[in-house]
């Protein structure tokens, strides 16, 4: 499919300008945003989008922002500071040496040795997934299970869910590495084109496949589906982790645990997409959910992107989060997002607060039962 | 080599300083000049109300940093502007000597009117940031309040007083509703619950006729004592003396923003612009237009193409202390009309000759920005399911405003 290169940045100036006229400056946005701890009043950002005079509050405020939508939600005029601040990362003058990595790595498809020898490591890193890393053969299936870069991290998601798919006798196809990249990882560093080729490849991997129904478990990711599912009029249904396993709930025998467990909303799939019941519905059959308010104080942000920009602002975070978690009564914490997982792990690990991601537990719960 | 153009801003408002950005970009070794008589630089109005509830602190309340002003080489300077003299391009200064323009934008925005009422000296109104510092000043928790006029901004200030906890807030409305004209009577009813239920006294249908020391005399022959009287009884556009100037209610413009006299531009709340569709003028009251007028004026200043276009009327912000959204025209005659009411929650969409001709929405306001992009789209086949949050707007628009990116 043929895609105009230029639509992304066209509808980011649209959507620009029209926040620029139409911001009334009751400054909503800026004490709704979850990371704004300078305290960066929307006047500050409106005046570099409407001069392009960077301040250097503003540059480290918008190398900060995790595209979370809690300021576009916020506005009582209907501004979408989200793509505003995206609009921001586009036109950053200074680039963060982590991201200009980041996109060398996942945003050149051109780099082909590069991401062979990254995918050798990832191979190693991802075990016995390994084999599914950027593999050339991809078989046409009904189910495919989408894991994107996440195969590579810490996370025991992806095996998790396989396991689960084999243990309910499931066919499927496996899409993972660099190569498959939803390119959001690109769009949060400004770059619209990358983000927008990376899509197009996923794309006609996709398409190799062909499939009825693609699972995966990172907000991002399926953000991503959503939006190629929305441009090309695919006709594959994107599905949440916890979608999918919902519907195949019944077939396995679930064991509770007693133990109380706090959710996280992650804020692509709970926010922006408006899905926050599979998750809870999920966690139920797993243990008591203990829920935290979607208000910015309760709903601490993963400060996922901090991580390529600001370790120290994304420990702060934590420590809040983790504070509300023991407000709370709870004895852990469930993520349904792979990516707010594993922005949250290592806190919580020092912490000593048990992080479950939503399909390892169900896994556990589900283990043996037959 | 020819010389560069001068322009010349009256007002720094929003209207003026979106002129002066596109200016600046298209005609960057043009000067640009800002005459404003309120001595600070460009804020927002619609700010004020969370200034004083003390949500924004006064940094926030401007709408540009100094940095802005220095990228644009903007020159301020503060005095007002008693009359324009277009046969020799200059602008008469009350303190200053006269200036000379070779392309003038008038943005004087608007003033507040105020009714005289027997026995009152001196009143205070709500526009302008020094206007909200007096009302600042004056309140604290014993204070009793008297607002007259029950209209958008009466009721932006009594929501904003309210969160301060007062002893006594009143709104005295001449009209038998509040909220006009966004809301109509219905609407007007939905708020005024939430009003009362708030502690608020609310006098409909209802008027200050006499003050005789701190105690206002009703014409319903309620006597209210106050500390502290507002009123907020609409406004007017207000301009310098241009003669030969084309003036209906306010100053005419056409859609690139020129007024009848060559080189003399205008826009903001001191114009009115013509609506083709409806065969009238209609003056410019929101923020929204405002800007979009001053690009346009702008860039015509420049010498570049642009057109006002006519989009469907948009207004989203908080009544009282309720989020709206007033898109296309929800409350004209004839038509169906659909109402969601729910707990906090007030949905009004009007449909005409089976097309999408506006909504007003309260309180749950899902789907606002693709809605608007779908006004005029017939919508006939769906019933009454078009007044539900959950509607798929985006289906219908074919495009995913509210998240384009998804
Ligand atoms: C409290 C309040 C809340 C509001 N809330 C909203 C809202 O939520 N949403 C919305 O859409 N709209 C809102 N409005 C309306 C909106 O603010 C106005 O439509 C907008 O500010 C008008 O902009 P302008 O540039 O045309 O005029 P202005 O902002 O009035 O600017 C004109 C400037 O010119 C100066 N001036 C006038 N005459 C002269 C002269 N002769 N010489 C020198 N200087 C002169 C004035 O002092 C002023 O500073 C609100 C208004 C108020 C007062
Ligand atoms: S998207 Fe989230 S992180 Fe970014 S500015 Fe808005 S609220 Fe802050």
């Amino acid at each position: 499919m043929e895609w105009d290169g230029s639509e992304f940045e066209a509808s980011l100036k649209r959507v620009t300008e029209f926040g620029l006229d139409n911001c009334i400056g009751v400054n909503d946005c800026m004490r709704a945003c979850p990371v704004n701890r300078l305290g960066v009043n929307q006047n500050e950002l409106d005046s570099v989008l409407a001069s392009g005079e960077w301040t250097e509050r503003v540059q480290t405020f918008v190398t900060e922002c995790v595209q979370c939508g809690d300021c576009t939600l916020a506005c009582p005029a209907g501004v979408h500071r989200d793509h505003m601040m995206l609009m921001l990362k586009a036109m950053l003058p200074k680039i963060p040496m982590q991201w200009q990595l980041y996109y060398y790595l996942k945003g050149r498809r051109d780099q082909q040795l590069l991401i062979s020898l990254s995918n050798v490591y990832g191979r190693l890193q991802a075990g016995p997934l390994g084999k599914h890393v950027d593999k050339a053969d991809l078989a046409e299936k009904d189910l495919l299970f989408y894991f994107g870069c996440y195969i590579f991290s810490s996370s025991k998601a992806p095996a998790a869910t396989l396991t689960l798919a084999d243990r309910l006798g499931l066919d499927y196809e496996v899409l993972a590495g660099l190569r498959s990249c939803c390119g959001w990882p690109q769009y949060l560093t400004g770059k619209m084109g990358y983000g927008q080729q990376m899509l197009i490849h996923l794309e006609t991997l996709i398409n190799r496949v062909a499939p009825e129904v693609i699972v995966t478990g990172c907000a991002e990711c399926y953000a991503g589906l959503v939006r190629l599912k929305k441009k090309t009029g695919a006709s594959w249904t994107p599905l949440t982790t916890s979608e999918w396993l919902l519907q195949h709930a019944d077939k396995l025998a679930w064991h509770k645990l007693d133990t109380p467990i706090a959710i996280h909303d992650s804020c692509h799939i709970t926010k922006k997409l408006g899905k926050p019941d599979p998750a809870r519905q999920l966690l139920t059959r797993i243990s008591d959910v203990i829920e935290i308010a979607p208000s910015p104080d309760e709903c601490v942000c993963c400060g996922y992107y901090n991580i390529h920009a600001n370790h120290e602002l994304n420990h702060e975070l934590h420590l809040e989060k983790l504070a509300v978690v023991a407000e709370k009564g709870a004895e852990a914490m469930a993520c349904e997002c792979v990516t707010c997982w594993e922005a949250f792990a290592l806190s919580f690990k020092q912490a000593d607060v048990p992080l479950w991601e939503l399909m390892v537990a169900a896994e556990q719960a589900t283990r043996g039962g037959e | 080599m020819m010389a560069a153009t001068r322009y010349l801003i009256i007002g720094n408002g929003v209207a003026g300083v979106s002129a002066a950005q596109e200016i600046h970009r298209h005609d960057p070794s043009g000067p640009i000049t800002m005459i404003g008589d309120e001595g600070i630089p460009y804020y927002y109005r619609a700010s004020l109300s969370e200034w004083i509830a003390e949500d924004n602190t006064g940094e926030m309340v401007l709408a540009r940093t100094p940095a802005f002003y220095a990228a644009l080489g903007i020159e301020s300077v503060v005095d007002t502007v008693l009359s324009v003299d277009t046969e020799a391009k200059q602008v008469i200064l009350d303190n200053e000597d006269p200036l000379g323009y070779d392309r003038l934008l008038i943005a004087t925005g608007a003033s507040p009117n105020v009714v005289p009422i027997e026995g009152l000296e001196e009143t205070l109104v709500y526009r302008t940031w020094d206007d909200a510092r007096q009302i600042k000043v004056g309140i604290a928790s014993e204070t009793r309040v008297l607002i007259l006029g029950g209209g958008v901004l009466g009721l932006e200030l009594a929501g904003a007083l309210a969160r301060l906890a007062m002893r006594q807030i009143a709104i005295v409305q001449l009209l038998d509703f509040v909220g006009p004209p966004l809301l109509d009577e219905p609407a007007g009813r939905w708020l005024e619950q939430r009003i009362r239920s708030d502690g608020l006294m609310l006098f409909l249908g209802d008027t200050v006729e006499r003050i005789v020391a701190q105690t206002a005399h009703l014409q319903s022959g309620e006597a209210l004592d106050f500390d502290l009287f507002v009123q907020s009884v609409g406004v007017k556009a207000r301009y310098p003396e241009v003669p030969g100037l084309e003036i209906g209610k306010a100053i005419r413009i056409d859609a690139h923003g020129a007024t009848n006299l060559p080189d003399v531009y205008a826009a903001g709340d001191c114009t009115e612009t013509r609506v083709r569709s409806e065969d009238r003028w209609r003056p410019t009251r929101i923020w929204l237009d405002c800007a979009r007028q001053g690009k346009v004026a702008g860039c015509s200043m420049a010498g570049i193409e642009a057109t006002l276009t006519e989009y469907p009327f948009l207004n989203a912000s908080i009544l009282y202390d309720v989020r709206y959204a007033y898109i296309g025209d929800p409350n004209g005659g004839g038509g169906v009309t659909y109402l969601m009411e729910d707990d906090g929650v007030y949905r009004k969409l009007r449909v005409v000759d089976g097309n999408l001709a506006g909504a007003l929405l309260m309180g749950n306001r899902r789907g606002m920005m693709s809605l608007y992009r779908a006004i005029g789209l017939p919508v006939a086949e769906y019933g009454d399911a078009v007044v539900r949050p959950d509607f798929a707007w985006n289906d219908l628009t074919g495009r995913n405003w509210d998240y384009d990116f998804y």
